[in-house]
């Protein structure tokens, strides 16, 4: 069971209050890192500092309502509370509240104004409660006692929308929910396509490749106008991506690039678009090779405007190959070999190389990372390092069928791109994402009918999104799973 | 002390108008398990045990001795201990005062006994104690502040309201975590009532912000939210539960802490008696320092505090001439037998006024003391907190002295008095006849009835130091 993403938090309160909603994004707790995804359940332990946070969150929220809120003239505080809080609790909870929550927010309000407060801040009061509510911050599905269940209505809109969108289930899956549709096939059919075609859901997509390849919260060292325009730049790449028949393919190695005047400069392109907001497609063969020659992509996987062939290494290892590699070892900086301040990085993994403790793993990471050496720090294409031509030559070794020797990152890249082992990572990864969990053995099923579906499909992302919702694992549970 | 009557009428009228009342206490202090206050109450000079130290009935039953009869109103409020011992002066050079004050709160060694990573120093290398010197631990309130994250404790002082170095007795210690023997900080003394109540209660009258007065409903929100929360724990999955649980747990550390200060507190005030200050009037001061010291705690200003007589040379006790004044008779307090007494220190260890323990004027400086420990529980207990129960209920109150036997310098049988149920955790009434254990143990059965765990608390180099608690408490 996982908590609510601050997406998702964000999302929330503005479909409970609308547009004006305070940005919360800098109180509400952000999730823990160390895991694979935002959405992990372990990112959202709570400990006294997000109980706090949370707290003080949701009373921004209802500072920001106040005046807002019901008068409650000539009604009793009774009453009017539930008036309002009813409908709010329902959409807050995603499924019809139980009197008793009903009733212990209404004792809420009432017991504020007791203290004197104006009904519309023991309103407000009552809200911020209900911002404490677990089944508002959780996302519940578990029953007490019951070994395996199927997902009822309520239950199979808030995983659609919170899946697809991070956000609320809309008016349309609340009335599906209600009148039984969604526990039907057909109409649970409708409601997923209506879902995953929805553009929320492309928002989505980008939200998790983001994640996905380290870059969703990354301060870059990019100047800011700099880091504005890849952002910009991103998006049109996964937008290409999301509608592409093969988007793993354009995500791994596309050619295409979007600039404005701030990244023809930055790419030493001709200057020809015509102002910041202008992003022309342009080719740049050699240069651009898909998003893992992104400069936020090549940044991240940095130390400042230094390249780290190993954190590029263990990007690709762990996030495109699905592989394994442990933590270093404890002291491992002092395995460390003692080499000349000018060694280079292949010299440095070569003598790092004769100890088997870190060859165990470096052997899997830095040949790897070898191959984007063409880059700086900053993702910027570059000639020398430190005064000596770039050596660029990379290995993928115990890959299956990405396994081989490249002499440039664009034969890397390639046989990257049309790696079955690459195609049904990226399908795992989507699942870890959305479920929120490493799959365990309950999901090998729903790992090999992701992987057949999205290879059907030619690798098309919107068909991956949809196969998900059509698996019978979406709406089935068993409890305590251990993943 | 109006302000005693108005928490009386706010208790009152909130229970009429409250169904659900008890549901604003955290859940810990509703199911009876944990106190949520300590307060600390010294006096110097120890006392005269033959006087001092109840008789031993069957049951633990408490009699009150003679030196302790100003509690009487109190005594089922009240566990008196007999037979602990302070051991740590043993480790020390110094006069007959500074180590066992210096040592009295801590159970620790003074910084002149320690090597720098606080380990005992050998005979030869150690120095004496002085005025100055520190304790290397936290002193017990400082530390199960700490412990139990309580703002900072509130340590106020008595018998001089200029606090310099020459009149400090005690020191109490607050723990400076990541310090290496960072303890040896020199807890604020504070000996001005006004100083207290313009930094820490000048700002809790009615709120007058919108956001005030949202966060003046904490502990309404969070007791809302815990319910909502153990609700839900009975319809999931184990792992979900334990989930939930967790995060429950934060709410309840999180309400013990930001939500103390709503229904306890209603617009506090300074409330001087009259003619204060004037010298020679300690009897004031205590007053004074009682009354806004049990303001802080009903204010949520800090869970911890005490009140300290800070010179071993006694407050002036011209105020016990015959006739004491009325208010000071009704706490119990017996006149001097005509004569001023003077120069307490010399009384004490008999090179003046004759035997000790027959000194008439021994005896009503003691006697003053009990009363006086007798307003501070009088006045915790007119205070009615939200779960119906009385500020004393829900607190331990530590009476201590750095003697047993002041006129021979003696730390062998404190005289240890405790008040207060501590949130239902306490049988009192008793009298606990506990002989060969130590401050230690006290200290280590103080901080697990709050829940911190311990198994001991201080020095432990040798064997007769600690025995992991006092049994019975």
């Amino acid at each position: 069971m996982r908590r609510l993403t601050p997406t998702e938090y964000q999302a929330a309160l503005v479909s409970l209050f609308g547009e004006g909603v305070p940005n919360v994004s800098d109180t509400y707790p952000v999730p823990l890192g160390g895991y694979p995804y935002s959405t992990y359940a372990d990112a959202h332990r709570v400990g006294e500092t997000q109980a706090e946070a949370l707290l003080v969150t949701a009373e921004r929220v209802a500072e920001h309502l106040a005046p807002t809120l019901p008068d409650c003239a000539g009604i009793s505080m009774g009453a009017c509370g539930r008036d309002y809080l009813v409908p709010l609790a329902n959409r807050a909870f995603r499924r019809p509240a139980e009197t008793a929550d009903v009733e212990r927010l209404v004792a809420v309000a009432e017991g504020a104004a007791s203290d004197g407060l104006a009904p519309n801040e023991a309103m407000a009061v009552a809200i911020i409660a209900l911002l404490q509510e677990p089944r508002f911050l959780y996302v519940v599905e578990s029953r007490a006692e019951t070994a395996q269940w199927t997902l009822d209505g309520p239950e199979r809109a808030q995983r659609l929308a919170l899946t697809y969108w991070h956000a609320l289930p809309d008016a349309t899956l609340n009335t599906e929910a209600m009148s039984g549709a969604l526990e039907m096939e057909s109409g649970f059919g409708l409601a997923r396509e209506r879902v995953v075609n929805d553009p929320r859901s492309r928002a989505t997509f980008h939200r998790f490749v983001r994640e996905w390849l380290g870059i969703a919260t990354l301060p870059t060292t990019h100047e800011p106008v700099l880091r504005a325009a890849l952002d910009e730049e991103l998006e049109r790449l996964l937008d290409d991506a999301w509608n592409a028949p093969d988007g793993l393919a354009v995500l791994l190695n596309a050619d295409t690039a979007y600039v404005n005047p701030t990244l023809e400069a930055f790419y030493g392109l001709p200057a020809l678009s015509t102002g910041p907001t202008d992003f022309r497609r342009v080719l740049m063969p050699g240069t651009r090779i898909g998003l893992l020659t992104h400069p936020l992509v090549l940044a991240a996987a940095s130390h400042g405007e230094e390249s780290s062939p190993i954190l590029r290494g263990k990007l690709i290892r762990t996030r495109v190959l699905c592989g394994a590699l442990g933590s270093p070892p404890a002291g491992a900086a002092s395995l460390e070999p003692v080499l000349p301040p000018d060694a280079t990085v292949r010299q440095r993994y070569e003598a790092r190389n004769t100890n088997a403790v870190c060859a165990g793993c470096h052997q899997l990471m830095d040949p790897v990372g070898f191959g984007l050496e063409r880059f700086d720090g900053l993702g910027r294409l570059r000639a020398t390092t430190a005064g000596r031509p770039i050596d660029e030559r990379a290995e993928i070794a115990n890959a299956g069928d990405a396994s081989g020797t490249f002499a440039t990152p664009d034969e890397m890249l390639t046989t990257l791109a049309a790696s079955d082992v690459v195609t049904s990572c990226f399908a795992r990864q989507w699942l870890r994402y959305s479920l929120g969990r490493t799959e365990g053995s309950d999901a090998m099923c729903v790992v090999q009918d992701l992987e057949t579906s999205f290879r059907a499909s030619g690798r098309s992302m919107p068909a991956l999104f949809l196969a998900l919702a059509e698996d019978p694992a979406f709406v089935t549970r068993h409890a305590e799973v251990t993943p | 002390m109006t302000i005693t009557r108005r928490h009386i009428l706010r208790g009152a009228g909130a229970s009429l108008a409250l169904p659900f009342l008890e549901s604003l206490m955290p859940r810990t202090v509703r199911a009876g398990g944990m106190p949520t206050r300590f307060v600390v109450f010294t006096t110097g000079e120890g006392t005269l045990l033959p006087r001092w130290t109840p008789a031993v009935r069957a049951g633990d039953a408490l009699e009150l001795s003679s030196l302790l009869a100003p509690l009487a109103p109190h005594r089922e409020h009240l566990n008196v201990i007999s037979g602990i011992s302070n051991l740590l002066p043993r480790y020390h050079v110094s006069n007959g005062h500074n180590a066992p004050g210096h040592t009295l709160l801590c159970a620790n060694l003074a910084e002149t006994s320690s090597a720098p990573d606080g380990t005992l120093l050998s005979d030869a290398l150690r120095t004496e104690v002085g005025q100055g010197s520190l304790c290397i631990g936290p002193s017990v309130d400082h530390y199960l502040a700490d412990r139990i994250r309580s703002p900072l404790p509130l340590n106020l002082v008595v018998n001089g309201t200029n606090v310099g170095e020459n009149r400090m007795y005690y020191r109490v210690a607050p723990e400076r975590a990541g310090e290496p023997l960072g303890a040896r900080a020199e807890a604020r003394l504070i000996g001005d009532p006004r100083e207290v109540f313009d930094e820490f209660l000048a700002g809790t009258t009615a709120p007058t912000t919108l956001r005030d007065r949202l966060r003046g409903q904490r502990r309404r929100v969070l007791d809302s939210a815990q319910t909502s929360f153990a609700a839900l724990e009975r319809r999931v999955s184990r792992d979900d539960r334990a989930r939930l649980e967790a995060h429950a747990a934060r709410l309840a550390d999180l309400e013990a802490r930001l939500g103390g200060s709503m229904s306890a507190c209603v617009d506090p005030m300074l409330m001087l008696p009259t003619g204060y200050p004037a010298v020679g009037r300690a009897d004031l001061d205590y007053r004074a320092q009682i009354d806004v010291l049990v303001q802080s705690l009903a204010c949520g200003v800090t869970r911890v505090a005490s009140l300290h007589d800070s010179s071993y040379d006694g407050p002036p006790f011209e105020f016990l001439e015959a006739p004491v004044n009325a208010s000071l008779a009704a706490l119990g307090a017996i006149p001097l037998p005509g004569t001023r007494l003077m120069n307490w220190h010399q009384q004490i260890h008999g090179d003046a006024g004759g035997p000790p323990v027959d000194n008439p004027n021994l005896i009503a400086g003691f006697t003053f003391y009990a009363s006086q420990f007798s307003y501070l529980l009088q006045q915790m207990r007119a205070i009615v907190e939200p779960d119906g129960g009385t500020l004393l209920d829900n607190s331990v109150v530590l009476w201590i002295s750095e003697f047993g036997a002041g006129s021979a310098h003696s730390t062998e049988n404190l005289p240890v008095v405790m008040a207060g149920k501590a949130g239902g955790r306490l049988m009192t009434g008793r009298h606990l006849a506990r002989g060969g254990l130590t401050t230690g143990d006290l200290y280590t059965s103080i901080l697990r009835l709050f829940d911190v765990p311990a198994d001991s608390f201080g020095l432990a180099v040798d064997s007769d130091l600690q025995h992991g608690g006092v049994p019975g408490l």
